[in-house]
């Protein structure tokens, strides 16, 4: 299967923000990332080197990367930043479709909240791995990084039902999400390469 | 008889003030075109639009059980010439 090429992320990402309003910020020089780092570390939810390391973030329309778009590393693939600028464009749209009070209330009021947030952005990862390769990802590994955002083992089980079903329609060519759909669009016209030949 | 009535009846007015009947965490079921999936509250929580995947995906798609029965998703409906051979 073909890898991005640098200059075909750097594309997308700059169509992606235009179509979602969103500006992209480098999470590892952010001073309010680090910030929220410390918080999350003093409250016991996350680890605050993990946080700015390896997790994306979004506040309001601002997505932070801990990684440069189009370089490549050990733990953010090309294929990886494409996914993950989808995933977050999708929380964007959460944001816009629901306003930011509610959203937030939703986000960090309640475990079962956020779980369905998180679940329904991890839908972008189950339509754009499987436009890529024709292939579904099992429920239970999409919905395991939930563990680090303090979401209770029923919630994860309720995520996991909500990428269940979701994926019975993408396995019939079906798209669930407006993030996956803009990426999808962009993807099947300008980075159609990218696709397993078979698929 | 009239003891029995003074009873049942502010017992069922009591019943009609209840608390909504909460659902099963983790069922699933279709509300229209909208698929829904019981949260850890208790409570229908709407995760997918039918009518939104028919405008991204193409063809028309509506909420249906599994064919197996095990749960709920969008899928997409059938055309005339599939269900019938076109003809009417």
């Amino acid at each position: 299967m073909k890898d991005p090429t640098p200059e075909q992320v750097e594309r997308y990402w700059r169509y992606m923000l235009a179509v979602f309003k969103a500006s992209v910020v480098d999470k590892r020089n952010s001073f309010e990332m680090k910030a929220l780092a410390m918080l999350l570390g003093k409250a016991g939810i996350l680890d605050p080197e993990k946080f700015l390391a390896h997790y994306a973030t979004t506040i309001g329309r601002r997505i932070y990367v801990p990684f440069d778009i189009g370089v490549p590393t050990a733990e953010w693939s090309l294929w990886g930043q494409i996914v993950v600028c989808a995933h977050e464009c999708q929380h964007i749209h959460q944001l816009d479709w629901m306003g930011p009070l509610r959203f937030a209330w939703k986000y960090v009021g309640s475990s079962a909240g956020r779980a369905h947030l998180e679940a329904e952005a991890y839908r972008c990862q189950l339509e754009l791995h499987h436009w890529r390769t024709g292939e579904i990802l099992p429920a239970e590994k999409i919905v395991a990084p939930l563990k680090a955002y303090n979401v209770s083992d029923n919630d994860i089980a309720v995520a996991a039902t909500i990428i269940r079903s979701a994926s019975e329609a993408v396995r019939r060519g079906a798209i669930t999400n407006h993030a996956s759909h803009a990426a999808i669009e962009y993807l099947d016209a300008y980075a159609h390469d990218l696709r397993q030949p078979s698929n | 008889m009239m003891k029995l009535l003074l009873v049942l009846i502010p017992a069922l007015a009591l019943c009609a003030c209840g608390p909504e009947k909460k659902c099963l965490v983790n069922e699933t079921r279709c509300s229209g075109a909208e698929v829904q999936v019981c949260e850890s509250d208790g409570r229908w929580a709407t995760f997918m639009d039918c009518d939104e995947v028919s405008g991204f995906s193409g063809g028309q798609w509506d909420c249906a059980p599994f064919e197996d029965g095990s749960g709920h998703t969008c899928l997409p409906v059938p055309t005339d010439a599939t269900v019938d051979g076109g003809e009417r």
